[in-house]
């Protein structure tokens, strides 16, 4: 009797130490599940196309989150046009990056985030170049190029801000460090511009987007454990 | 919030500085060098002037040089370069085929486009050999290519040094001479005639295994030097020609102070000829003692008490005790005239454009004294006074005494 006891007592104590494993593995499951999906555009990117007349595009921008982890995603179009000192160059094509941002405001209940991330950038374009000039050297230039189908791919280091505006609708920047570009033009045109990435005049550049989101909530968060 | 906005503003600032600056945008220049086979120094080419088809620049005119900066043509893939250049005392002309891709890039709308060269190679040349180090043209000369002639080391290279006293004991230095010219055994030719210099290039006679080499000044005085050395005809390089190297070069006799073959760092005699040529020999002369130094000297401004040098023509510098003309038709500031070891005075005639200096010296003579073993006695020169004051001429206070190397003894004011 007094071993039936003990062993009753033993298994009941092991169901209820069960019973918190189970619960404390299924809290750190939900804490890395999604609680909404926001999606944007750059207005940087819109407001451009008006004040600089060598540029036409846009680009929208979309996250979720996965606990402090953000799944980030970018597509875009984007064509320039120069005219000048005897060149006529034009280029256009589209662009997405993907990455990953990391906030550090955990504690924010508003999920408001400053972040740094990093992004994989792939383009595919086409550019023209003609040219018409006199080098004070060789004379006469005159030449006319192109470039179809160009794949480039590229990496940016990211950092920015996100802040919650009103309700759904959220606000914030992303600069972006972009380096390592890689093109696989065949010709003897070298790419000018990628759309993307930008001038390649520099083995690395800069680039800096404004946005604003609608964030469309899909899970409720964990609430955040006070203080002590 | 604030700390965000700047970062923002700083952000746009560095893109700004992204902007390509439009100067020297093109990578089509290359760099030549020039060498001789076998050798490690640099060869030096006295160019006349580079020419490329497709423009009418001339790259290079009349210089010596042992490497140069070419821009190459981006508008097609190849360049013709024709060097025109001094070999031998004849004018000679050499060509260079590039072949190489161009590639195109817009750079920006204010700056337009630039070309990139690369993938150099030679399509062909006249030189003895070719070879190329970096196949990329770049916006400033690299080492692209080196150009190789093949060696001519028959120049024994000659190099004259002076002893003198200095802080008690002997010292020595490269001292030019002045020649009328030098003769060597086997050759006709006279070398290096009328010239003032340190370092003479001689050619030995490799038909024999001893060339003497008499080198006479401008008062007569003859001073000869002999060499020793074994020659070898041999074919080096196969795009060369058999040639006479000499080797086991030694000072077989020499009427000089002393003559002795130059040792490298380690102290290992050079004793080989090469080409481009290195001292193989140093000959030594003993101090002047009689040497006069004379400057012509200026004032800043107007009635400034501040003087500085002054550049005058001469037509001659005379001595009344030699027929020798030690300066004739130049620009000098300074000039170095030997006074007359055989007298307490000699007078100095300085001829301008219409006006003639007359300067009467009087100094005293020491009784010959042995300062270095191998010049024996010589004679010491100080007190030097003009005994005929002449308008803006003046002994240098604290100067009156000829030193070697020489000190200025006396200014000219004009």
């Amino acid at each position: 009797m007094r071993s039936f006891i003990s062993i009753s007592l033993l298994l009941l104590a092991l169901s209820v130490h069960g019973q918190k494993l189970k619960s404390d593995s299924t809290k750190a499951i939900e804490k890395y599940l999604p609680t909404g999906i926001r999606g944007g555009i750059d207005a940087l990117a819109l407001a451009r196309n008006f004040y600089d007349e060598s540029f036409n595009g846009w680009e929208i921008n979309g996250d979720v989150d996965f606990y402090r982890y953000y799944l980030a995603v970018d597509y875009g179009y984007w064509a320039r046009d120069f005219t000048d000192n005897g060149n006529i160059y034009a280029n256009d094509g589209t662009y997405f990056r993907v990455g990953v941002d990391v906030n550090f405001l955990t504690k924010d209940p508003e999920k408001n985030m400053f972040f740094i991330g990093a992004r994989y950038g792939h383009s595919t374009f086409s550019e023209d170049l003609e040219i018409e000039t006199i080098d004070p050297i060789w004379g006469p230039v005159s030449s006319s190029q192109r470039n179809s189908n160009v794949n480039a791919s590229w990496y940016e280091l990211t950092t920015g801000i996100r802040v919650k505006m009103w309700k759904m609708i959220w606000m914030g920047y992303t600069a972006r460090f972009k380096f390592a570009l890689n093109t696989n033009e065949k010709g003897n045109l070298m790419p000018s511009d990628v759309p993307g990435f930008g001038s390649t005049y520099n083995p690395s550049t800069w680039g800096f987007n404004y946005q604003i989101f609608v964030r469309i909530p899909v899970r409720r968060a964990q609430s955040i454990p006070p203080e002590k | 919030m604030k700390k965000a906005s700047w970062s923002i503003i700083a952000l746009f600032a560095i893109s700004c500085l992204d902007d390509p600056d439009c100067f020297q945008l093109n990578q089509n220049i290359i760099g030549i060098s020039f060498r001789v086979l076998g050798a490690t120094q640099p060869d030096t080419l006295y160019l006349l002037r580079i020419e490329i088809p497709g423009t009418d620049s001339v790259f290079h005119e009349t210089t010596a040089r042992t490497s140069v900066e070419l821009p190459l043509n981006f508008t097609t893939n190849e360049t013709d370069i024709t060097f025109t250049h001094v070999k031998k005392n004849s004018v000679a002309t050499n060509f260079l085929n590039l072949g190489y891709a161009t590639k195109t890039q817009f750079v920006s709308d204010d700056c337009g486009s630039r070309y990139i060269l690369s993938d150099l190679e030679v399509l062909g040349h006249d030189f003895d050999s070719i070879r190329i180090v970096d196949r990329n043209a770049d916006k400033q000369a690299r080492n692209n290519i080196e150009i190789y002639r093949c060696p001519e080391p028959t120049f024994l290279t000659v190099v004259f040094r002076d002893l003198y006293f200095s802080a008690g004991r002997e010292a020595i230095r490269t001292g030019s001479i002045a020649l009328d010219g030098i003769t060597a055994t086997g050759s006709a030719e006279v070398y290096y005639p009328n010239a003032n210099q340190a370092t003479f290039y001689l050619p030995v006679d490799t038909t024999s295994t001893e060339t003497t080499f008499t080198f006479t000044q401008p008062d007569g005085t003859e001073t000869t030097l002999t060499m020793s050395y074994t020659s070898a005809f041999q074919k080096r390089y196969s795009v060369c020609p058999t040639k006479t190297y000499i080797s086991n070069l030694k000072v077989a006799d020499s009427d000089f102070v002393r003559a002795e073959m130059v040792r490298d760092a380690q102290g290992v005699q050079k004793s080989t000829i090469t080409d481009p040529p290195q001292p193989n020999v140093y000959v030594y002369r003993c101090q002047r003692t009689n040497l006069l130094k004379i400057d012509f000297r200026q004032r800043v401004s107007g009635t400034s008490n501040s003087f500085k040098a002054d550049t005058v023509f001469l037509k001659s510098v005379r001595a009344n005790y030699t027929s020798q003309i030690f300066y004739s038709n130049q620009l000098a500031t300074t000039v170095t005239v030997p006074v007359d070891e055989t007298q307490n005075a000699s007078d100095i005639y300085l001829e301008y454009e219409t006006t003639t200096d007359t300067l009467r010296l009087n100094y005293t003579r020491s009784a010959p004294t042995t300062l270095i073993d191998d010049c024996g006695a010589q004679t010491l020169f100080s007190d030097i006074q003009l005994t005929k004051p002449v308008t803006g001429v003046a002994v240098k206070s604290g100067a009156d005494s000829l030193r070697f190397p020489p000190v200025t003894n006396i200014e000219i004011l004009h």
